[in-house]
């Protein structure tokens, strides 16, 4: 039987760059949740809410997609 | 280390502090034979409201040492912020817990129908409980430091 493996990627250290270089700090603040949080999401150790991947969006004032991205593919 | 992560070393240092001083008078009175007596069972009671006094008084006390030595290392004084991500590792920690202790009373039960002396039983009951709670702090640690 096919194993399906899926994996959620993100762009969130490019784009705190491009954003003035703004610091995992003032993007947590922005978004309402600690910096440990924002750690672990940009390293992909933790998936957040839809909730809260929508306010990462909405702080660098881009879509969704352009945020995260969600690898699926079947082995 | 994070607040968190600081919250959870000091809630596991004041458990095993607590259960080393409870081990010790437990042990005292072991030797003293004061549990083969009729009232063995009230003192057992009555030590769990003292282990219970213990806890409060050590983890206060640990809380605010930890806070006052982080303020006087670090210089800021760091905000208890929690959220969507600590409220998940600590339900994964109670969740592992509940199970340790679950999976320990009923092996504790099994030994209790088998003729395990009840007053051990309940003694053992007791240091299960302890023991959980290390377990799911070391858990809710391991969420922290390797993601969930």
């Amino acid at each position: 039987m096919a194993k399906a493996k899926h994996n959620v990627s993100n762009e969130i250290r490019r784009l705190r760059f491009n954003a003035d270089e703004m610091t995992q700090k003032q993007l947590a603040e922005k978004v309402g949740i600690t910096r440990q949080t924002i750690v672990a999401i940009e390293k992909a150790h933790y998936s957040p809410s839809l909730e809260v991947a929508f306010l990462i969006a909405r702080a660098f004032e881009v879509p969704l997609d352009k945020v995260f991205t969600f690898e699926f593919r079947e082995d | 280390m994070s607040s968190q992560e600081r919250t959870i070393v000091v809630s596991l240092i004041s458990a095993l502090i607590c259960f080393a001083i409870y081990l010790y008078y437990m042990n005292d009175m072991y030797i003293a034979g004061d549990f083969s007596g009729a009232g063995a069972g009230a003192l057992l009671g009555q030590s769990v409201f003292y282990l219970i006094g213990l806890s409060i008084i050590v983890s206060i006390l640990a809380s605010i040492l930890v806070a006052i030595v982080n303020a006087a290392v670090t210089g800021e004084n760091e905000k208890d912020l929690s959220d969507e991500r600590d409220k998940v590792i600590s339900l994964r920690g109670l969740q592992v817990s509940f199970i340790f202790f679950a999976s320990c009373y009923i092996s504790n039960m099994f030994a209790l129908a088998w003729g395990q002396n009840t007053i051990f039983t309940i003694f053992l009951t007791i240091c299960f409980m302890f023991a959980s709670s290390v377990v799911g702090d070391l858990v809710k640690l391991y969420f922290y430091r390797r993601g969930l």
